[in-house]
């Protein structure tokens, strides 16, 4: 099975022409990653977001000298994508292979010489609906966490309550 | 239908462009959106948008002050935060469907440039120019909200936090060193701040103000225990 072929197989590329990944896979061929090895370090400079197209990637953060793992990439899973767009280029995590795992590797080159190609536009449009989706998670988490807490200093003075609300909302005990 | 004047969409354009450095931005591409949708003015007070209403439109702010708006949990408007040129925003509804999630007023005269709907769901298929420049344009700026709405939530926590320090008697101090909270549980605070790509800074303090309430409440609890 080809690069290719294995893009053609994933949702985000549902209606997109074979040339369309033939075209980016030869632009910006795939990357593997045998398990244990790290993708990329918390806190390095980077312009580069990951499409994973196969396997699996877990999410670690250093705190106090501790490497904790905080979540999973799973295929048709993009990461790193604010190094790419936003500002801050830096990584706010370390990426580490937990499977044999395949990515495919989105820069600014890639984006600027094949801007026209329908693949890429998928990607882009698979990165709006997601940024969308994250951003209204946080804001009903918001909106949660405001009507929980009450706007009275009496209501703030609670810890019992506050407990349990942060449980309840952080899906505690 | 009025139009953005040349030397506006100039400006504005390069003001976005410097401000937003998504790849392959150029103020040529973005001033080519800009021509594409209808200039409206605003008198302050005005409603741009409404928090819960359809969205229909995207705006791109060319002159002016906008104050953001979303109800909180006793049904009272709170602001947000304000918005200056350059800024886009009424995009969230727009490419997810959603109902609006802010409420958008004009805070003094306002001018803006709005794309319709239908306009933005065809330019962001597209592979022209216009296409390409708004929808990078969308994700940068969908990046910058995320890491907003993430300190915002932050904010929240931090402020409720030191309320309740300042009304419990002997408070500790506000960041007392505990072991960490295992993967788990912070797995389960990163689902609920939508990802982990932005937020992992804030989830620190968000963890340690945990905690500390958390303490609080194991030392009254014990001590409860004690007297009786």
């Amino acid at each position: 099975m080809t690069s290719s072929d294995t893009l053609s197989s994933m949702f985000i590329f549902k209606g997109v022409p074979k040339t369309a990944l033939q075209e980016v896979c030869s632009m910006a061929p795939p990357v593997s990653f045998q398990p244990g090895v790290t993708v990329f370090n918390q806190g390095d400079e980077s312009d580069v977001a990951l499409l994973l197209i196969d396997g699996k990637l877990g999410v670690e953060v250093s705190s106090a000298g501790q490497l904790r793992e905080v979540g999973q990439v799973n295929i048709g899973e993009i990461v790193g994508e604010t190094a790419l767009f936003a500002r801050s280029g830096k990584r706010s995590a370390t990426v580490r292979a937990l499977q044999t795992s395949q990515c495919l590797l989105i820069n600014r080159e890639l984006l600027t010489n094949a801007a026209k190609n329908e693949a890429i536009i998928a990607i882009e449009r698979h990165l709006l609906a997601t940024l969308a989706r994250r951003i209204r998670r946080t804001n009903q988490e918001t909106a949660k966490l405001w009507k929980e807490i009450g706007s009275t200093p009496e209501a703030a003075a609670e810890p019992a309550g506050f407990v349990a609300k942060l449980k309840k909302l952080f899906g505690g005990e | 239908m009025q139009r953005i004047a040349a030397i506006d969409a100039d400006r504005l354009a390069k003001r976005i462009v410097a401000h937003h450095s998504f790849p392959g931005a150029s103020h040529a591409a973005i001033e080519r959106v800009l021509n594409l949708g209808e200039l409206q003015h605003f008198d302050h007070g005005a409603t741009l948008c409404a928090e819960g209403k359809p969205g229909n439109e995207l705006f791109f702010l060319v002159r002016g002050n906008i104050s953001v708006l979303r109800r909180d949990g006793t049904g009272t408007d709170r602001v947000l935060s304000d918005m200056t040129c350059p800024n886009v925003f009424g995009h969230m509804s727009v490419i997810d469907g959603s109902m609006r999630s802010a409420t958008c007023k004009a805070n003094g005269p306002v001018e803006v440039v709005i794309l319709p709907r239908q306009m933005v769901d065809r330019l962001i298929g597209e592979g022209s120019i216009a296409g390409v420049a708004l929808r990078r344009l969308l994700v940068a700026s969908l990046c910058d909200q995320l890491s907003q709405a993430n300190g915002f939530v932050r904010k929240i926590v931090l402020d409720h936090s030191t309320a309740a320090a300042a009304h419990t008697p002997n408070a500790a101090p506000a960041t007392p060193a505990k072991p960490r909270r295992q993967a788990e549980d912070l797995r389960t605070l990163t689902a609920a701040l939508g990802g982990w790509e932005t937020n992992l800074d804030d989830l620190e303090s968000l963890e340690q103000e945990i905690e500390y309430v958390m303490d609080e409440d194991q030392k009254r609890t014990l001590d409860a225990r004690n007297r009786s």
